[in-house]
């Protein structure tokens, strides 16, 4: 894999149907299948919640996405926007999946699943606006279930 | 996008033309599947075999199912690929909806 992949991503979210296939080709075959969708189903989660709520599905807006290899087990991806930043309390709110009762339908989350499912598979994840307005989300994720790269 | 067959009475199997259920095409799959609920089907088989990746609105949107069809009806999925299972247990939403290995086993969990 080349050091520094990028990818430019719109604000509409059939966009983020680009990402798998950038994700492979940055990391195939070295890295398995299963974990690559793991990572894509990360990125998945964190661009489309920056389409829907921080772009309010506002296509035009430019989404920079970069993939680094850490170490031999271990990727970082950065991800720069210029949308409304996630409110904290939706941060700290998510860190953990809720508790979920089959036998209690209406109690069922309907949304809201996609950050604490992305928190119960990275490693680290930050987030934080600068003073110029961008927001830069690191996720740092140990790529599990592939051969080694 | 969708395939339905009606398999036996009130019951339908919903079988995905998508290699994908995410936030770009689950809206419009929640619509015409909470129609279809709405029209008077409670018990659904959700035929996941071609599906290879699902996001967290693709699984919001088989909760909204299972809540449409009510403690009456219910939703049974089955053929679901290794990555799509993963996703599931991830948000522990195999606890909810148990995994079949085919059609016929699902309807048969609906009888």
């Amino acid at each position: 894999m080349a050091d520094g992949d990028e990818i430019v991503l719109d604000s509409r979210l059939d966009e983020i149907r680009r990402l798998g296939p950038w994700l492979a080709a940055a990391l195939s075959p070295e890295v398995g299948e299963a974990a690559i969708a793991t990572l894509e189903l990360v990125l998945v989660e964190l661009v489309s919640n920056t389409i829907r709520h921080g772009h309010a599905g506002e296509a035009g807006h430019s989404i920079h996405l970069r993939l680094e290899r850490l170490e031999k087990r271990r990727v970082q991806v950065q991800i720069q926007d210029r949308a409304s930043p996630i409110p904290t309390e939706i941060l700290n709110r998510s860190g953990e999946l809720p508790a979920l009762d089959a036998a209690d339908l209406q109690a069922l989350p309907e949304s809201g699943l996609g950050i604490a499912m992305v928190q119960a598979s990275v490693d680290r994840m930050d987030f934080r606006t600068a003073s110029d307005g961008s927001n830069l989300t690191t996720i740092e994720m140990t790529l599990e279930g592939r051969q080694e790269l | 996008m969708v395939r339905f067959e009606q398999a036996e009475p009130g019951i339908v199997v919903v079988t995905f033309d998508e290699q994908r259920i995410d936030a770009a095409n689950s809206p419009a799959l929640r619509k015409e599947l909470v129609s279809l609920i709405e029209a008077g089907t409670s018990q659904l088989v959700l035929n996941m075999h071609e599906v290879r990746f699902i996001d967290s609105s693709g699984l919001g949107m088989v909760v909204t199912l299972l809540k449409r069809a009510g403690m009456r009806g219910g939703v049974a999925l089955c053929a679901m690929q290794a990555p799509v299972a993963a996703t599931f247990r991830l948000a522990r939403m195999d606890r909810v909806f148990p995994m079949h290995a085919d059609v016929p086993s699902a309807l048969a969990s609906l009888r």
